[in-house]
């Protein structure tokens, strides 16, 4: 038995796949003498081209298992990586609650059979890293504005462990399947959508002491008028700094549509009629309706947490849930250009209920989300910031 | 080459092929429905995902988790013709439709916080075998669009 193969073999290696005469040995002889061992010729060939069916099989059913594996284990970690990244607010707290964000977002694999285990999470304050693991935060953690999710799905191999054997014995019983996703805070500089329709003034004139770049002057938990006093009579505590920052007439901070039903849908529904984008020159209109406190009011309202005055307040109420925090231009004092934007925080719904004569006030909080504004930002630039995928 | 085929090794060829062939065939079509039935699947994770990530970046503009219609079409259309305006028409897998499409927004303190977009009930016909997937494949990412119940959805 042991004759038979080996001669089988050596025929089909040498003239097998080329010769279509009659084969002839190497050595010269014609293959006559080899014929009386012929039995089980194409069960030796079966067994040869066993391998390379199983091979084939192998590559249809483990790699095309291994595709969608890893396509799966993508949008998982893409999805997990957004998800933590939301969730650092500079703090280890923050770290801790962006890495269970990450690992308990609901996804699988397999055919969403298995749920994803053994995810590492890590943050950074740069795209390239360091790498700091999420499981045991950076202290502080302020700038930790990136965070990279690992995911992996240890797949089994239900072919290719043939092909291993006979390759040589090495394992190929099963492969892991590796995804990177990096998401982080950015700056929005442009807003299509969700820019509240007041635009306080900058300090960046020579009564203000010049603050070209940002923050523009602005001091956090301080407050700054959003809508100026008709008669220019009374201004908020930040604004006091400044003796420009009194305006009267029909600039008093409105900018966008002055039509009552569009005011409601700005202030309380993020509606805005145009795009906005740092450099442009502000689109202000009178627009002061008197419609807009009761708007005012029910944006606060759709907020879990109406009542809180301060920040630090706001956020340590589990009830919040960020329509209170808003995002205004911010408007130069020289020349009414939009120098960039800014977080402001709304005050409880009893102070926006005067008449539409006085001005409003909000709290500048330095740092917000847009899309969940329910976490301050981790450092870095002031203003609102987008969470991305950045790799 | 076909000397083998000589009087008494009639009959153990024809086994051999009978048996040989009948592997043969088993492995070719299985190489083949596996390979299908997987390639389609990879397609839908694609679309699936394509769509849970435009769900969680278009502008929300229902005041509940239950999405405005407009705001479904939009996403089931990314999912099963790549394209949300619904332009194209041709369905990224062989039967899919937009009502395969599920649109789920989870609210949190009143806001929307996650967009999970799943297959319902498509069947994937593979050649062999009919496969219905429910609730497969199914992506959930978090909500980075604006919060904004003020807006009209135009698709």
């Amino acid at each position: 038995m042991r004759r038979m193969v080996r001669v089988v073999h050596s025929q089909y290696a040498v003239a097998g796949p080329i010769c279509k005469k009659e084969p002839i040995m190497p050595d010269g002889r014609s293959r006559i003498p080899v014929r009386r061992s012929e039995r089980g010729f194409v069960l030796a060939i079966m067994a040869l081209s066993a391998v390379a069916i199983i091979g084939c099989l192998g590559l249809a059913v483990d790699l095309g298992h291994m595709y969608i594996a890893k396509n799966e284990a993508q949008a998982y970690a893409d999805a997990a990586a957004l998800a933590g990244a939301l969730k650092l607010d500079g703090s280890g707290a923050g770290v801790t609650n962006a890495k269970n964000a990450a690992t308990g977002l609901n996804a699988g694999w397999n055919f969403m059979s298995n749920s994803f285990s053994g995810t590492v999470v890590e943050v950074a304050t740069s795209a390239s890293g360091p790498w700091t693991d999420a499981g045991s935060p950076p202290s502080p953690a302020t700038n930790y504005t990136y965070l990279r999710v690992t995911a992996s799905a240890p797949l089994s191999m239900y072919f290719m462990p043939v092909i291993g054997a006979f390759a040589g014995g090495s394992s190929l019983t099963s492969s892991t399947v590796k995804a990177v996703a990096v998401a982080a805070q950015l700056p929005q500089t442009t807003f299509n959508v969700g820019a509240f329709p007041f635009a306080p003034i900058a300090f960046d004139g020579a009564t203000g002491g010049g603050n070209v770049s940002a923050p523009w002057g602005f001091v956090v938990g301080q407050q700054y008028t959003m809508r100026y006093a008709a008669n220019g009579g009374s201004e908020c505590a930040g604004d006091g700094a400044d003796s420009n920052h009194i305006k009267i007439g029909s600039a008093r901070g409105f900018w966008g549509d002055n039509s009552a039903a569009v005011v409601a849908g700005q202030v309380a529904g993020d509606l805005q009629e145009e795009s906005l984008t740092t450099g442009q020159a502000l689109p202000g209109v009178g627009g002061a309706k008197t419609t807009i406190a009761g708007d005012i009011v029910s944006r606060i309202d759709q907020d879990g947490d109406t009542t809180d005055d301060t920040y630090a307040a706001y956020l340590a109420n589990p009830a919040h849930n960020g329509r209170r925090v808003i995002t205004m231009p911010i408007q130069s004092e020289v020349d009414g250009t939009v120098l960039g934007f800014g977080t402001f925080f709304l005050l409880d719904d009893a102070s926006y209920g005067h008449g539409g004569n006085s001005n409003w006030c909000a709290i500048y909080i330095g740092q917000a989300n847009v899309a969940d504004s329910s976490n301050p930002g981790a450092g870095g630039t002031p203003g609102p910031y987008q969470v991305k995928l950045v790799q | 080459m076909f000397h083998r085929f000589q009087s008494s090794r009639k009959g153990s060829a024809i086994v051999e092929f009978a048996v040989g062939s009948g592997l043969l065939i088993l492995a070719f079509s299985g190489t083949f429905e596996f390979g299908y039935a997987f390639y389609i699947y990879d397609n839908l994770q694609t679309a699936v995902n394509n769509g849970a990530k435009y769900a969680s970046l278009r502008t929300y503009d229902s005041n509940s988790s239950t999405p405005s219609a407009c705001f479904t079409t939009a996403v089931q259309d990314m999912v099963v013709y790549g394209d949300p305006t619904g332009t194209n028409t041709t369905p990224v897998a062989p039967g899919l439709a937009p009502g395969n499409v599920n649109v789920a927004v989870t609210f949190s303190n009143g806001v929307p916080s996650q967009m999970t977009v799943s297959l319902s009930s498509y069947t994937l016909r593979a050649v062999f075998a009919n496969i219905v997937l429910s609730n497969k494949p199914q992506v959930t990412y978090p909500f980075l669009g604006d919060y904004a119940p003020g807006t009209t959805c135009t698709q």
